[in-house]
């Protein structure tokens, strides 16, 4: 069931942010990052990138997936033991 | 110790996956096309589903983008709405303003004749309508007739006892000389056919789409707004395309004024003040009349001569 929901969530981040449906989009990418591994939004990322061409200059979304995950990596042990507690 | 070499664990593999991905992006902006070329075909499923939500006819597709089309409208029309209500405050306020200074002027609103609409144009030929008031009640050839107060329809063509015929403004043929609000130019008017007159201008006089057209010799009537340019750099003119802002198909009464209320031009006025001075110092009872003479004598008392006769 956790991974229907993930590839659910997954491929719901891509079209959401194809159909610039932002809030959606930015709502299930803090749930994606608490539950599952973030590094997948780089990959995630990645494929944007490409498929909008952002390869020709650079890819800021992949740089900013790069970012986010580095953020959650420090963050993420945080608030899981203090809603655990 | 256990959780020292954890916490090194997760900070190792944290830096390797920064690191792998540092590495494919700067493999992927060295071979962009390449990479761009993968990553299309392995988003080409969200490219369908884009395309399917986007552009599709089916019924769930169709339904969002109608709902979301449809509330963008409502949201357009409120807008609008809260203009034209801000507007309304202002007409009103200066149609007021208007009445007070008929009132000044003393022009009597009550020379106005209220008529039915009997025929219309898709009844009728040529831009004509028919109105059930005729001689009877008042009305003359040549009387403008308004709807709504101030827009001008067209003109009395013919009356008979007791319906007339109003020939539309935009009626092929007819012409006048109206004045265009904006530019602030005299224009000549003519009717295209339709319900659509059209007015002509120089190239280079800056009309633009919704500028009043007025008609000042008929009591400053409104005729209706340019709803379409055609200004062909090219042409020495342009032409401002007007049609009826009201709709002739729903038009059930008009106002009939007097041929008074058509103002006349300086020229016609001092051609007919000329005419006037010119025939007043005739007096069509008194004739020259012209007495024959013959060879034979003719008695003619000397005495009844008067200076102008001669022997």
């Amino acid at each position: 069931m956790k991974l229907v929901i993930g590839v659910g969530a997954y491929l719901l981040i891509i079209i959401s942010f194809v159909q610039n449906w932002l809030w959606l989009c930015i709502a299930l990418v803090l749930f994606f990052s608490l539950r599952y591994p973030s590094e997948l939004l780089i990959v995630m990322a990645w494929l944007i990138d490409g498929y909008f061409g952002n390869f020709q200059t650079w890819p800021w979304l992949t740089t900013l997936a790069i970012g986010w995950f580095v953020l959650v990596e420090y963050f993420k042990p945080l608030l899981l033991t203090r809603f655990s507690n | 110790m256990k959780m020292r070499s954890l916490h090194q664990r997760k900070k190792r593999k944290t830096l390797q996956v920064v690191v792998g991905a540092l590495i494919m992006v700067a493999v992927a902006v060295l071979l962009p096309k390449f990479f761009s070329a993968v990553a299309t075909a392995l988003m080409y499923p969200v490219h369908a589903t884009s395309v399917w939500l986007n552009e599709s006819e089916d019924i769930i597709p169709l339904f969002f983008r109608e709902r979301r089309d449809l509330a963008k409208e409502i949201k357009k029309l409120e807008t609008d709405l809260v203009a034209s209500g801000s507007k309304e405050l202002t007409m009103r306020k200066m149609q007021i303003e208007n009445n007070r200074l008929r009132a000044l002027l003393r022009i009597d609103e009550s020379s106005y004749i209220a008529a039915a609409v009997i025929a219309r144009p898709n009844q009728l030929p040529y831009d004509l309508l028919q109105i059930d008031r005729g001689s009877a009640h008042g009305v003359e050839v040549g009387a403008p007739v308004f709807v709504a107060g101030d827009v001008v329809l067209g003109l009395v063509v013919h009356t008979t006892l007791n319906y007339s015929f109003v020939e539309l403004l935009s009626s092929p043929g007819f012409t006048a000389t109206a004045y265009v609000l904006g530019p602030n130019v005299i224009a000549p008017l003519e009717g295209m056919g339709g319900g659509v007159s059209r007015i002509r201008l120089p190239q280079g006089v800056p009309l633009r789409e919704n500028d009043l057209v007025i008609l000042p010799t008929i009591q400053s009537g409104v005729v209706g707004v340019v709803s379409y340019l055609e200004q062909e750099p090219t042409q020495p003119e342009q032409y401002g395309y007007i049609p009826f802002n009201v709709p002739i198909a729903s038009l059930h009464y008009v106002n009939v004024g007097q041929v008074s209320l058509i103002s006349k031009s300086s020229e016609q006025i001092d051609e007919t003040v000329r005419m006037w001075v010119r025939t007043s110092l005739d007096v069509s009872d008194l004739e020259l009349q012209t007495a024959s003479s013959t060879a034979s004598s003719t008695e003619v008392e000397v005495d009844n001569l008067t200076p102008n006769q001669s022997l």
